[in-house]
């Protein structure tokens, strides 16, 4: 059921399996396929030319990646979340929630219900949370990296839940407890690339997609699982088909004129527009927003203003250079939940005032002025006055 | 008799032709020694940008060049150059080039850049002629010529291709001289005010413009505390002060300093006494004398109560600046050391060796006080002045290196003094007193100058007018021969000290092997070329700031500093940069965009003035800007050493600087029996010899490792935050071990039997 | 205070008796100067300096103005004939007129 929603949605799609000698991801330098989804949670090697650097080497030339675990996972998708920023749990464990199972467990507690409002907060990942039915979840536990900023943390177990081997007497205290043990993480790269890794490939399993949920210790009972949803809005979501964001156009020139100038001078008043673009099905269309900030940056932001909407997906600030030279940059960053980052920085250089641009003919200066022309006129005057004089007391003196 | 005496005179001009036309062309020959061995190419490193500024005046026209915002200098700051910059210059140059190009002589602004300072040395020497022949006579002229043609203090500045502004400030500066003695002697404003022009011609030239304006206040004042008082000196003096202020505020760069910043207050005050002094004398001439002397208590009084107020007021008001930090390290020479390490970091600021003296002056040096002697013992106006100068550079000149160069003319024109007295007494008998350059001139004046130094010189020369030649022939060819020879062993010394220490471009290195082959190192303009060529047009380059001129020059990239020091808290950013951890130095590189690190290295080749031995520097103007963050004594070893072998602090060996300079330098054997990793600079093996770069990557080395390029990553290099192992809390029970060989590249799946989960579904 | 009045009309009359016409006239033009000169520099005070390059080039070219008549003055006085042997009243008149043409055009440069 799956994989009949990607086909339906008009993908091709290639199956191999894990330990396949002739597992190929890119050749000649050149990607074979655009997205990887990995279902071969206790795979020890991959096939052929496809290993853990292949697959980061993937993720960073721009690949997005799905990838299932179980409780048996192997080592080298340990090794594959590792390099995206979290990590499974030991091998064996699992999530055991003694208050949120489902009434088909076999006993364990392992085949636990996730409320949806443990789901991330962000509508573009994984649909309206409110309205879906509970997940049934069973596999191990993920924990995080909380200094990283990039991490999503998708869906985060009940608070009663932890991940430990369930057979074993509890000796140690398990590396994920509560809501720290995360269900599915997901990793949108610097290069936008997304990786969603779950612990459990039994969320998209048809069994999973189709059976009824009914939390144990006594909860409400639904027909089917809010699974298929969940997962189809994820796939969406890592297949780069919902919230991708990009920014069509960044102009900048002063007020009153069209193009940019070669370099702005001091106190000029600048406008800068920018319109930004999301892709949905049917092509990209504008982007509205009422929080994306320009920042003017001379190694500390000078200007730190809103961009108002002018129409639907274009922005505009109107502001003054301040009374500083430098070299600058009109840097929009714009990161959300859920969205491919916005990062665009122009860089402009602001130049002081032009020897013909200050201010000339002062009022203030007129006295000075008055008095240097009179002095001309005065050596003028004088040296009339002295020659003509001179030439008198010639005369008189040879008189 | 009127035939005989015109072809005299015609014989010295043409003497004194000829001579100053040998001086120019000796002058500009010895001057070629760089570009004969090397090739016509700009040197070292302020002269790059000059280079690169004359460049953009003569492409985009004086106006621009005056307006000129250079963004690629000082990222993010900019500089202006019009307003920082002396333009003597590059107006200089770039006006030969258009009068050239008017001729139709097509030549490229590189080659006058090239041979501008060679060209003017012949015009100094012709400068100085004048100037000595005013204070003294022709023959001790021509002698002045010649020295200052050849002597290597002057020579150090001028060679083809040291395009700077010492160059033409030297005969700006001597000819400036020249007209204020003129001046001084005729009183005439005319000269005035041709001194003054020409005083503009200095100022817009070098900063050094300030000694003269100090120097020439200083003479009016020693003359009128002699009693020396004339009206000419009134009208030259006042004439020349007030249109040379005037000049002097033309130019952007100086702007209102003269009448703001106490170097040239001194300037101003004699202006004023002058003119109290002038007004006091005239009325000295009208009034009778007792009613002068009551007069004078009723002005006096005035005029201190008025000065006293007009202080006060302008100190109050905070018209008058303070002494500049360059100033002050002139007068206390461990100011700067204290306060102002980026003035001490210079090596031309360094207070001067007597090694240094000798080695720029040779015989000079001791000639020169007996030319002093003798402009002490016949003392007339023009000659109280070259006293002053000669002491006043003299002090200077110990101070600093750099200043050196103000001494160097003075010396040459006293020991040209000197010369040509000697000569004059020995040779006087001679029909033919044109064989040596010194004409007669001087043999009408009476010798009186010679009563003590040289007593028994004067007896010789008795004895010759009186005896018979015998003996006085012998001692006086004796004389004359060990002139010659001492001469002769300074020209020797010139050119030597010239072809070995002075010619030397700076940006291409020659060394000889053993077998006594000369090497091109060319390191330094292979790594520009590479920047110029393998970088973004925008790129921003990080370096310390000696080589922000060259980057900027040669390779056409963006620099964050460079060698006109004006913001001294940028340089401590990038000197914190540099001196921090890697880590610290990426998040400083980061918010300064900063795409490229360069870094010079010596220690493959043993080059001694590589950014390792410069880092103290870097270490202490960091210090002195962000002192919580850096301390010096943290890169000290516990004993006060400097070292980076593996004694060294850990702080050294972990800085940034450290690590750029020795990145994989642990792998590499310079020689079969030497250890890995052994540095020729510092003849140490060096202390930290494995290690990574996390935030930066090797972007390109030199051929001789003089030049390292680094790559500072930017945030897509770090695309995903891995986990490294050591973090990882889940510990790996057994590392898997490969089964995949060159044949079997089948991958292996635990409890292989269950196929159904291996499924590996691939979509594009 | 007598005394002084006595001293001031002595000198007084010394001056309108010893001075030759051709160096009143300069004296009246140094009065003018001078008189220029304190006005532009009372002005200043009450204004302020704003226009600075404005103000020094009018003051300085009263100031230059001014010595260059003095220089002038002396040189045309024949009691200093002995200093200035070289220079001929004419010469000296030139070099005036030299020295204000090289003035005037550095102010104009200037005051804007």
């Amino acid at each position: 059921m799956f994989f009949k929603s990607l086909r339906d949605r008009g993908y091709t799609l290639t199956f191999k399996l894990a330990d396949d000698s002739s597992l190929l991801l890119s050749k000649y330098g050149e990607f074979l396929f655009d997205h990887l989804i990995i279902f071969a949670p206790s795979v020890e090697e991959f096939g052929g030319a496809v290993s853990v650097e292949a697959i980061t080497d993937f993720i960073d030339g721009g690949g997005n990646v799905l990838v299932a675990g179980s409780s048996m996972s192997g080592d080298v998708l340990r090794e594959l979340t590792s390099e995206c920023g979290f990590e499974i749990d030991e091998e064996g464990a699992s999530v055991i929630d003694h208050l949120n199972y489902d009434v088909n467990d076999n006993g364990k507690h392992t085949l636990i219900v996730a409320d949806t409002s443990n789901l991330i907060d962000a509508s573009v990942i994984v649909g309206k949370k409110d309205e879906l039915a509970p997940l049934l979840y069973q596999g191990t536990g993920l924990i995080a990296d909380v200094d990283n900023p990039l991490v999503l943390q998708l869906l985060t177990a009940s608070s009663s839940a932890y991940s430990y081997i369930p057979d074993q007497p509890l000796k140690e205290y398990p590396h994920a407890v509560g809501k720290n043990t995360l269900l599915i993480a997901a990793l949108q790269a610097r290069n936008n690339a997304r990786v969603v890794f779950s612990g459990s490939l039994y969320f998209f399993s048809d069994e999973a997609f189709t059976s009824p949920v009914q939390k144990a210790l006594g909860g409400k009972h639904y027909t089917t699982s809010g699974n298929k949803d969940v997962a189809i809005a994820l796939t969406k979501w890592v297949l780069k088909e919902t919230g991708v964001l990009k920014v069509k156009s960044v102009s900048h020139h002063r007020q009153g004129e069209k193009t940019p100038p070669q370099s702005y001078t001091i106190m000029d008043t600048v406008v800068f527009s920018l319109e930004l673009e999301r892709k949905t099905n049917h092509g990209w269309i504008p982007h509205d927003a009422d929080d994306v900030q320009l920042e003017f940056v001379r190694i500390d932001p000078f200007v730190r203003t809103k961009l108002v909407r002018k129409s639907p997906g274009s922005y505009k600030a109107v502001f003054k250079i301040p009374d500083v030279y430098g070299v600058y940059q009109f840097k929009v960053d714009y990161n959300r939940i859920g969205y491919t980052a916005i990062y665009s920085s122009t860089q402009v250089s602001v130049r002081p005032l032009e020897h013909t641009q200050y201010e000339r003919f002062i009022p203030n200066a007129y006295p000075y002025y008055a008095s240097a022309f009179s002095m001309m006129v005065g050596v003028f005057l004088f040296s009339i006055v002295f020659l003509h004089f001179k030439e008198d007391s010639v005369k008189s003196k040879a008189e | 008799m009127r035939k005989n005496s015109s072809s005299y005179s015609g014989w010295k001009s043409l003497i004194t032709f000829t001579v100053l036309l040998l001086a120019w062309v000796s002058g500009f020959a010895s001057r070629l020694f760089a570009v004969i061995r090397f090739e016509s190419i700009i040197h070292e490193f302020d002269p790059w940008f000059n280079y690169r500024a004359t460049a953009y005046m003569v492409e985009h026209g004086f106006y621009n060049f005056l307006n000129w915002f250079d963004e690629r200098a000082w990222y993010p700051l900019g500089r202006i150059v019009g307003g920082t910059v002396y333009p003597g210059l590059m107006i200089t140059s770039g006006s030969i080039h258009y009068i050239l190009h008017m001729l139709n002589i097509p030549v490229h602004i590189r080659d006058i850049c090239v041979f501008l300072a060679p060209i003017f040395s012949g015009l100094t020497a012709i400068s100085t002629y004048l100037l000595t022949k005013e204070l003294w006579n022709g023959g001790a002229g021509l002698f002045a010529a010649c020295f200052i043609a050849i002597v290597p203090g002057y020579i150090s500045r001028s060679v083809a291709g040291s395009y700077d502004n010492e160059g033409i400030a030297i005969f700006a500066l001597q000819i400036t001289y020249y007209l204020w003695v003129k001046s001084v002697k005729t009183g005439s404003i005319f000269w005035s005010c041709i001194t003054a022009l020409s005083y503009f011609y200095m100022v817009s030239a070098w900063g050094g413009y300030v000694f003269i304006i100090n120097l020439i206040p200083l003479h009016v004042f020693v003359l009128l505390l002699m009693g020396r008082y004339s009206c000419r000196l009134f009208t030259s003096y006042t004439t020349f002060y007030i249109l040379g202020l005037l000049f002097s505020m033309q130019i952007p760069f100086v702007g209102f300093q003269p009448i703001r910043t106490s170097e040239h207050m001194a300037a101003s005050g004699v202006f004023a006494l002058l003119i109290a002094i002038g007004i006091l004398k005239h009325l000295q001439s009208v009034l009778s004398r007792s009613e002068f002397k009551y007069f004078f208590i009723f002005a006096s009084l005035a005029a201190a109560a008025s000065v006293f107020l007009v202080v006060v007021i302008l100190t109050y008001a905070g018209i008058i600046a303070p002494w500049s930090g360059r100033f002050y390290s002139l007068w206390d020479t461990g100011y700067a050391k204290i306060h102002i390490p980026i003035i001490a970091s210079v090596s031309e600021h360094q207070p001067t060796t007597w090694f240094s003296f000798f080695f720029d002056l040779h015989i000079l040096v001791t000639t020169f006080p007996v030319g002093l002697w003798y402009c002490i013992k016949n003392i007339n106006d023009e000659r109280v002045f070259v006293v002053l100068y000669a002491l006043s550079a003299v002090y200077f000149a110990g101070v600093m290196v750099r200043l050196m160069l103000t001494l160097t003319p003075v010396v040459c024109i006293l020991s040209g003094i000197a010369f040509s007295r000697l000569l004059e007494i020995f040779l006087k008998e001679e029909d033919n007193p044109a064989a040596t350059d010194s004409d007669s001139d001087q043999e009408a004046t009476p010798s009186r100058g010679l009563y003590d130094k040289a007593g028994k010189l004067r007896k010789m020369r008795h004895e010759q007018l009186k005896e018979s030649e015998g003996l006085g022939s012998n001692v006086r060819s004796f004389v004359i021969v060990g002139t010659l020879a001492m001469l002769l062993m300074f020209a020797v010394h010139c050119t030597w000290v010239t072809s070995n220490a002075y010619s030397s471009p700076s940006i291409v290195l020659a060394s000889y092997s053993q077998d006594g082959s000369r090497q091109i190192l060319d390191d330094f303009r292979e790594a520009y070329y590479w920047l110029s060529q393998n970088t973004d047009n925008n790129a921003r380059v990080m370096s310390w700031w000696d080589y922000g001129y060259q980057i900027a020059g040669m390779a056409n990239r963006t620099t964050l500093v460079d060698n006109n020091t004006w913001n001294n808290s940028h340089i401590a950013l990038v000197g914190k940069a540099m001196s921090s951890t890697e880590s610290k130095a990426y998040e400083i590189m980061k918010t300064l965009d900063v795409d490229y690190v360069l870094v010079i290295f010596g220690g493959v080749i043993g080059y001694s003035g590589d950014d390792i031995n410069k880092f103290l520097w870097m270490v202490r103007i960091a210090e002195g800007e962000h002192p919580k963050d850096i301390r010096e004594s943290d890169y000290f070893t516990d004993r006060g050493e400097f070292r980076v072998d593996a004694e060294g602090s850990p702080t050294l060996l972990n800085c940034l600087m450290y690590k750029l300079s020795y990145y994989r330098f642990g792998e590499l054997q310079l020689d079969y029996r030497g250890p890995a990793g052994y540095d020729r600079t510092r003849n140490v093996v060096i202390g930290n010899k494995n290690f990574d770069l996390t935030y930066l990557e090797e972007a390109y080395t030199t051929e001789h490792w003089l030049v390292r390029i680094y790559r500072v990553k930017k945030d897509t290099d770090f695309n995903r935050p891995r986990i490294p192992l050591s973090e990882r809390k889940m510990k790996r029970s057994s590392m898997y071990i490969s089964k995949k060989t060159s044949k079997r590249k089948k991958g292996s799946i635990k409890g292989k039997p269950v196929v159904v989960k291996g499924k590996k579904p691939v979509k594009s | 205070m007598t005394s002084f009045a006595r001293v001031v009309s002595r000198f007084y009359g010394e001056y309108t008796n010893n001075t030759s016409r051709k160096l009143k006239i300069i004296d009246a033009y140094l009065f003018y100067v001078l008189l220029t000169g304190i006005i532009q520099f009372a002005y200043c005070c009450l204004v302020g300096t704003f226009p600075f390059n404005s103000f020094l080039s009018g003051f300085i070219s009263c100031v230059s103005s001014f010595v260059l008549a003095v220089c002038l003055r002396l040189q045309v006085n024949w009691q200093n004939k002995s200093q200035f042997s070289k220079i001929s009243p004419e010469r000296g008149f030139a070099d005036f007129i030299f020295g204000h043409i090289v003035l005037h055009l550095v102010v104009v440069n200037f005051i804007g």
